[in-house]
């Protein structure tokens, strides 16, 4: 059973995108959300505590996805935080770049409300083996 | 969730058009600047996220013509291909492409675009380009070589708006209406508490009733402005899409035009935002197709080739100033008058004693186009007496000063807010009018005697200058006029133009509130609309555009 109280930070320039991927995550029945328009934003947000997860763009103005991703990564507080990457395309060389820089899991857009449960569900799995 | 999605649907055209309006500017930069990584993956990112958050929501085509655009711009930013004119060309024509495929969207016309011409020619660009730098290879490199420098600078590019909430327009106009009814409302307040000031002065309760309203007053002021910036946005927004239109057409002219764009961050209500547009385009198009000279004939004037066509804004009191102008040809008086008088606009005698600035306000005039010069982009058969119109409906005013082979300015002028005024109350027979201030030059008491005629024509000489005089009660037509001794005189100076409109009393400066009144001709009947003032009275306020018109009218 995941947490559905869990705070959930949607890191994407695209206002709309960030409206979509929040109505997916609440069809799954999540509901705690908060919202930041780029890396560097999502990172102070990050670090003023109370978020249990992230999905990120990758393509962000200021700080992108994969900057956001190293810098929780070598993070002390953060390191351990569940990291979802929203990537354009299966592009194979980005997934193994973010797969180095320790991304918890990625999704390619557009996605439907099934495949993000199923990434959620083994993102979990991993998390509490 | 229906409702869920339509929301989303529009919440997604509307950043989708912003993202959209953004790449038309940065395009002009990457054309001044040549290669520049950054910009290119800014306009990059912005195809990127229409197609992504398009595909989300099933909009197939968008995501089609978003994804054949995005391919040539990711070659371009990593600097496989390098930038031409006919890439761009091809990219500018897919951006146009999405704004049409959203406009369907958003107006549910259920009408489709082909959209496999432009693929194809995406497709086309792409391949040849490829081809093309596989020749060139050494050039490519040395242009990404310089990308590194503007590095740092592009940190501030995006200036990050701070928190912000998108609240239906609906929503805004409802505060906007209920602060004018508070006004109504702080106006009536103030006009009662002069009365009772004067009638128990030095009542212990009556002096903190007068406290209390006075700051009542001065909030009510601050609540005003606050509600009105809630609706402000920066110029920006009209400004952006210049850059493509001079490119365009000064391309299509094969002329070379600098456009300087100077003072976008300015505020003004949306609804100028929503009607500026047009008008501007109007003018800058004359100002490219026009003013300004082909290269030949710069020279041959000793003009540098680039023409020069400058736009800036900035706000004046109250009031928003738009300017454009250009280092063309300047406006030929002459032929103005000429034409006007050809087509019976105005008399040869008008036309012989004109003085040079009312010549050049004869283009605003309804029917008056320069036929002979038009060509095919500008002689559309919409004049400049659109543009006036246009920007009369926001209550501004246009001015020109325009100096052979110099240049020419259009000056727009136009109120910061359109729903509150500072208005001055006359009395004329026995109705109150409400005149907006804007345009008061200043007022005046004369005595019969000083209104001398001069070819049927009243006026009156103030300090030299001979002003035409109206009584306010014929030009709307009302009563009578019984014999006076003395006239109250209210001296108006609109678009250039100064006259002097004669009313029974002069009653006080007012802050009004703008009301439409419903069944009324705004175009013909001289009034703008109605508001209910301090003690209550629906009181109607004069367009003085209107009646600028109605009483210097060119007869036909």
């Amino acid at each position: 059973m995941p947490d559905y109280k869990m705070k959930i930070l949607i890191v994407d320039d695209f206002p709309t995108m960030r409206r979509i991927i929040r109505n997916i995550y609440k069809q799954l029945g999540y509901e705690n959300f908060e919202e930041a328009e780029d890396g560097a934003q999502a990172y102070t947000k990050l670090k003023n505590g109370g978020v249990g997860f992230v999905v990120a763009d990758w393509n962000m103005p200021n700080m992108d996805g994969l900057e956001l991703l190293k810098k929780v990564r070598s993070d002390p507080e953060l390191k351990d935080m569940p990291f979802l990457m929203v990537t354009a395309e299966a592009e194979k060389e980005k997934v193994i770049v973010a797969i180095k820089a320790g991304v918890s899991n990625y999704v390619v857009k557009p996605f439907t409300a099934e495949v993000l449960k199923e990434k959620m569900d083994k993102i979990f799995e991993k998390l509490n083996k | 969730m229906p409702d869920e999605m339509e929301e989303i649907i529009s919440e997604f055209i509307t950043d989708a058009e912003e993202s959209l309006d953004k790449i038309d500017p940065l395009f002009i930069e990457i054309e001044s600047k040549g290669h520049d990584k950054d910009i290119l993956n800014e306009i990059f990112r912005s195809m990127h996220t229409v197609k992504g958050a398009a595909g989300f929501l099933g909009f197939q085509s968008i995501v089609d013509v978003a994804h054949g655009a995005e391919n040539i711009l990711k070659k371009l930013r990593d600097g496989k291909i390098s930038v031409t004119k006919k890439l761009m060309d091809v990219i500018l024509k897919s951006v146009d492409l999405l704004r049409l495929l959203l406009q369907h969207i958003k107006l549910k016309d259920g009408k489709e675009e082909d959209i496999s011409p432009l693929l194809k020619e995406l497709d086309i660009a792409l391949k040849s380009q490829e081809s093309e730098v596989r020749n060139q290879e050494p050039e490519v490199k040395k242009e990404s070589e310089d990308r590194s420098e503007k590095d740092s600078s592009l940190v501030t590019r995006h200036s990050s708006p701070g928190q912000t909430l998108r609240v239906d327009i609906n929503r805004i106009d409802k505060v906007m209406d209920l602060t004018g009814e508070v006004v109504l409302i702080r106006n009536r307040l103030l006009n009662i508490m002069n009365y009772l000031e004067m009638k128990y002065s030095g009542d212990h309760y009556i002096e903190s009733l007068f406290e209390t309203v006075s700051f009542l007053d001065l909030v009510t002021s601050d609540m005003q402005l606050a509600v009105m910036r809630i609706r402000m946005q920066p110029i920006q927004k009209v400004f952006s899409k210049f850059p493509r239109l001079v490119r365009d057409i000064s391309g299509n002219l094969g002329k070379d035009v600098d456009l300087r764009i100077s003072g976008e961050d300015t505020e003004v209500d949306k609804s100028v935002i929503e009607h500026i547009g047009d008008p501007l385009v109007h003018i800058i198009r004359n100002a490219v197709d026009h003013a300004i000279e082909p290269m030949q004939e710069r020279r041959s004037k000793g003009k540098p080739e680039k023409g020069i066509i400058s736009i800036s804004a900035y706000q004046k009191g109250n009031q928003i100033v738009i300017e454009v102008s250009d280092d063309g040809r300047g406006i030929d008086v002459e032929r103005v008058k000429r034409k006007a008088s050809e087509k019976g606009l105005i008399t040869e005698d008008e036309a012989m004693n004109m003085t040079d600035e009312a010549a050049t306000n004869l283009i605003f005039l309804p029917g008056f186009s320069t036929a002979e010069v038009a060509t095919e982009l500008s002689g559309r058969g919409v004049g400049m007496d659109v543009v006036k119109t246009n920007i009369s409906k926001l209550n501004g005013y246009a001015e020109i000063t325009t100096k052979k082979d110099i240049g020419t300015t259009f000056r727009i002028s136009i109120p910061l807010t359109l729903a509150i005024i500072q208005a001055l109350m006359v009395r004329a027979g026995s109705s109150h009018y409400a005149i907006p201030l804007t345009s008061v030059v200043e007022t005046l008491k004369v005595s019969k005697k000083d209104i001398t005629d001069v070819v049927g024509q009243k006026v009156l000489v103030i300090r030299g200058n001979v002003l035409p005089i109206f009584e306010l009660s014929d030009i709307l037509g009302n009563g009578r006029l019984t014999d006076y001794q003395h006239r109250y005189v209210v001296v108006i100076s609109i678009g250039g133009k100064k006259f002097c409109v004669a009313v029974d009393e002069l009653l006080g400066q007012e802050e009004i509130v703008i009301k439409a009144v419903e069944g009324i001709d705004t175009d013909s009947s001289c009034v703008l609309g109605a508001t209910i003032t301090g003690d209550g009275k629906v009181v109607l306020i004069l367009d003085l555009a209107g009646v600028s018109r109605n009483v210097l009218g060119v007869r036909k």
